[in-house]
């Protein structure tokens, strides 16, 4: 090549086709998809929970997305009841689909692990509730307090093993909200979708079978 | 211009080298004025790069010891620290520093250098340049200390915060671009070869690429979609560009040869540029995005197979027969290397594309140890090739001593090998694993954990490795320029039997 | 419901933005090597060398490349410390 504008004309040439067929075009379609009736926007406390998730890096060891049971086997794990859709992810910004599975997929963890207890006692220790967990504990969520000096509104969590005269812990604000967040996720409503709608917006693979499949929820008559 | 066409001058069959002389063409500078030409353009440009290479050496040491701290943690989650020193943190400032950090500003550094030096042409507007270096690394820096505290993005590859450090890259960045675009219009030669058209593209995708990731208007599926729009562009139009740039021009320079067919590297330049760029979405195979989507990324990301093959090609074709070069030249050792590893990343990446191979690598530490061999075999070999290669003429001094190269070469040549081994053999077994839900999840975890300690003797490796090259690197900056010095390494002898061995 | 129908069209959308591109850079390209930007691409891959990066002796070549660097270059040079990797 001999001329700049040659260059430059055609590195814009290039990099604007992938813009216009992976950025733009899908915005057209995907700012169109509306939140399903079964998902709810979340609350204060869910969304500051999902800060905290952010801050402390937790998407760098879990997922939050059911891949498609057509080749995976994400659904036979029991990490949801169907593939997760465009649809389930509306209020999410951003997303926090992740890209590692160091930990269990945890979109729809709420089902799962209802208890918030057992959140806490987690975060502090995971190995004091999953003893081969390789989770980093999270103690700088929480406070330790002497007994006496626990006020009436405090959380105080009963960890396991830990003596009388040690100071008992207390669960910050934060780490409260993580928990009422992970209790939040729960992609498990049915998709208000007529049939075949999913397929239409080429979310599921093609060539899958047409049979009724609640789990997948994606075929719901 | 006039001038220009005499200086380019030398032709000749590209596949045999040294190309014959015709009668017509004795009308090359001769070889003073060369040298002065060269002697001018490396001043130019002097105080820029070495800005860019020094700040860039600082990320690697950071980012070394984050990358260490962030392994250890991994598989002895006892270690576990305060909030600033917890795993999803450490790990995010270890990415960062080494990618915007360590690489870009590396590259920056090889881009201000290469350009002038390709067109024949003084860097105009090197204090500009300059300039935008030390806005790019300080706030990077300030970015390093925000991920560590706990304000970060959200999405990977794009933690740095908007405005107060994606504003002051693009500044940065633009400030070298704009100079050295203006160096570029100022050359001196009739021909742009093919290490400025990846600089300059480069140069120019980034940006474009880095405002749309951080643009803050995306949410759900889509905003999962731009980011990996962004970073695998990342990888594939800056990262790859820049590194690809660099090694067609040392491989050439050091071997004295051009390369082996020229015009299959105008191929190669234009297939990368239009399959890479649509290869993001083979990062969420099955995930929660439209199917066509996928489908063109997994599509254009076979397709790669061209551009790989021609610079493949391109590469490997200039070394064959001459491979005994290695041992003269640790720049050629590590930008062949480099080169290679360039080559079986994207063939591995070609692989992990595919649905099936996909559905078991995805989400496993696979991915981590795939990402190594490109940012690190690939970009980082490359990097420390053409540092070994720039430094002495800009400095205008030699390296101090060939056993701190062998040193630096075999350490972190070994230690990214075992890194890539544990890692890859880790994440096979931990899909497998996941991918049979008659197994529990926790065999997944704990087949990982012997290539996850693997891998922090790996990062020890690394780690010394680096602060070897960092300690020659200072060596050389407080050495005194000599009258005539001869290298150590350069005695006429292949170096890497004695030292290395 | 809420994405129902999008895809036909926007395929169309997709396939007629494709074409309209690949035709753009074909016609882009096509007038570019017409216009002679993309030939004499001998010269062009001499150009980061300069005439010492082809006279000067390399040591690790075999006599046959070394004989055919002399006889295409003249005789050669002897390198100067750091000539591939270090200062000149
Ligand atoms: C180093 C990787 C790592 C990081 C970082 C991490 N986790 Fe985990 N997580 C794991 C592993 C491994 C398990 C499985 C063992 C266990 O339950 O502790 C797990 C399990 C969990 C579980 C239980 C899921 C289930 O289905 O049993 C929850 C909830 C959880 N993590 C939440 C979090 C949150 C919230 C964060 C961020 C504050 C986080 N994790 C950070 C690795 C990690």
């Amino acid at each position: 090549m001999k001329q700049t504008w040659l260059l430059v004309g055609g590195a814009l040439v290039v990099i604007g086709f992938a813009w216009m067929v992976l950025v733009g075009i899908p915005h057209t379609m995907l700012v169109r998809v509306e939140a399903p009736p079964g998902l709810e926007p979340y609350t204060e406390s869910q969304a500051r929970g999902r800060t905290v998730y952010i801050r402390n890096g937790c998407i760098y060891c879990h997922t939050q997305q059911v891949r498609d049971d057509a080749f995976t086997s994400d659904v036979a794990r029991g990490w949801g009841r169907r593939p997760t859709v465009p649809a389930d992810y509306v209020y999410d910004r951003p997303h926090l689909m992740g890209t590692m599975r160091t930990g269990p997929d945890l979109i729809n963890v709420g089902i799962r692990l209802p208890d918030p207890e057992w959140h806490l006692i987690h975060f502090y220790d995971p190995r004091a509730v999953v003893e081969w967990s390789i989770m980093p504990p999270y103690r700088f969520l929480f406070d330790e307090v002497p007994e006496e000096e626990v006020g009436p509104d405090d959380r105080v969590v009963a960890i396991p093993g830990r003596g009388p005269d040690e100071p008992v812990v207390v669960a910050t604000p934060d780490v409260l909200a993580l928990v009422d967040y992970l209790r939040s996720l729960n992609r498990s409503y049915p998709l208000a979708q007529p049939a075949g709608a999913a397929e239409d917006a080429g979310i599921a693979e093609p060539g899958e079978p047409a049979e009724v499949d609640d789990r997948s929820g994606r075929t719901m008559p | 211009m006039s001038g220009g066409e005499a200086r380019a001058v030398g032709v000749g069959s590209a596949l045999t080298a040294p190309a014959p002389r015709p009668a017509e063409e004795a009308s090359r500078l001769p070889t003073s004025e060369e040298r002065e030409l060269r002697l001018r353009v490396d001043r130019s440009s002097r105080r820029p790069v070495l800005v860019a290479f020094g700040c860039s050496l600082v990320a690697l040491l950071l980012g070394s010891v984050f990358g260490l701290t962030a392994s250890v943690q991994m598989h002895s989650p006892e270690l576990a620290g305060p909030g600033w020193l917890t795993f999803g943190r450490v790990r995010t400032a270890h990415l960062n520093a080494m990618v915007y950090g360590w690489a870009s500003l590396a590259m920056l550094g090889v881009s201000l250098w290469m350009i002038p030096r390709l067109v024949h042409q003084e860097l105009k507007w090197a204090r500009l340049a300059e300039f935008g270096v030390w806005i790019w690394a300080l706030a990077l820096g300030y970015q390093l200390v925000r991920i560590l505290g706990g304000i970060p993005s959200g999405m990977e590859w794009l933690e740095i915060g908007l405005y107060t450090g994606d504003t002051f890259l693009t500044v940065g960045g633009g400030m070298v671009g704009v100079a050295l675009l203006r160096t570029l219009l100022a050359r001196a030669v009739p021909h742009l070869y093919v290490s400025v058209w990846y600089i300059m593209a480069a140069l120019i995708w980034f940006p474009i690429i880095f405002i749309t990731g951080n643009w803050p208007a995306w949410a759900g599926a889509e905003s999962a979609a731009v980011n990996w729009f962004y970073a695998h562009n990342a990888l594939g139009l800056w990262l790859t560009a820049i590194n690809v740039g660099a090694a067609y021009y040392l491989i050439p320079k050091v071997l004295g040869r051009p390369v082996y067919s020229y015009q299959l590297s105008l191929v190669g330049f234009w297939t990368l540029g239009f399959f890479y760029s649509l290869n993001g979405m083979h990062h969420v195979i099955g995930g929660p995005m439209p199917t066509w989507m996928i489908t063109t990324s997994i599509t254009a990301s076979v397709l790669m197979v061209i551009p790989v093959a021609a610079v493949a090609i391109n590469h490997h074709m200039t070394v064959v027969g001459r491979f005994a070069a290695l041992r003269y030249s640790p720049t050629l050792r590590f930008v062949v290397l480099g080169a290679m590893a360039y080559t079986a990343v994207s063939l591995q990446g070609i692989f992990t594309a595919l649905r099936e191979v996909n559905r078991i690598t995805h989400f496993t530490q696979w991915t981590v140890g795939h990402a190594h061999v490109g940012v690190y075999a690939f970009a980082t070999l490359i990097l420390f090739g053409s540092i070994y290669y720039i430094l002495p003429r800009v400095l205008r001094r030699e390296w101090p001593s060939a056993r701190l190269i062998s040193w630096h070469f075999w350490l972190v040549l070994l230690g990214i090998a075992l890194y890539v081994t544990a890692l890859t053999v880790a994440g096979v077994f931990q899909g497998l694993y996941l991918m049979d839900p008659a197994v529990p999840f926790r065999a997944s975890v704990d087949v990982t954990l012997a290539g996850l300690q693997a891998r922090s003797v790996a990062a020890v490796m690394l780690t010394a490795g680096h602060v070897v090259f960092a300690w020659h690197v200072w060596r050389l900056w407080r050495r005194p320029t000599p009258e005539r010095e001869l290298a150590p390494f350069h005695a006429l002898r292949p170096v890497v039997r004695e030292a290395g061995s | 419901m809420a994405v129902e129908g999008l895809v036909f069209p926007s395929t169309l959308v997709l396939l007629i933005v494709v074409l309209a591109f690949m035709a753009g850079a074909l016609v882009f390209f096509i007038w570019a090597a017409r216009a002679g930007q993309l030939g004499d691409l001998d010269r062009q891959a001499m150009l980061p060398l300069d005439e010492r990066d082809l006279r000067v002796s390399h040591p690790w070549e075999t006599a046959e490349q070394a004989e055919a660097r002399r006889e295409a270059w003249g005789e050669p040079l002897p390198p100067e410390p750091g000539e591939w990797g270090g200062a000149e």
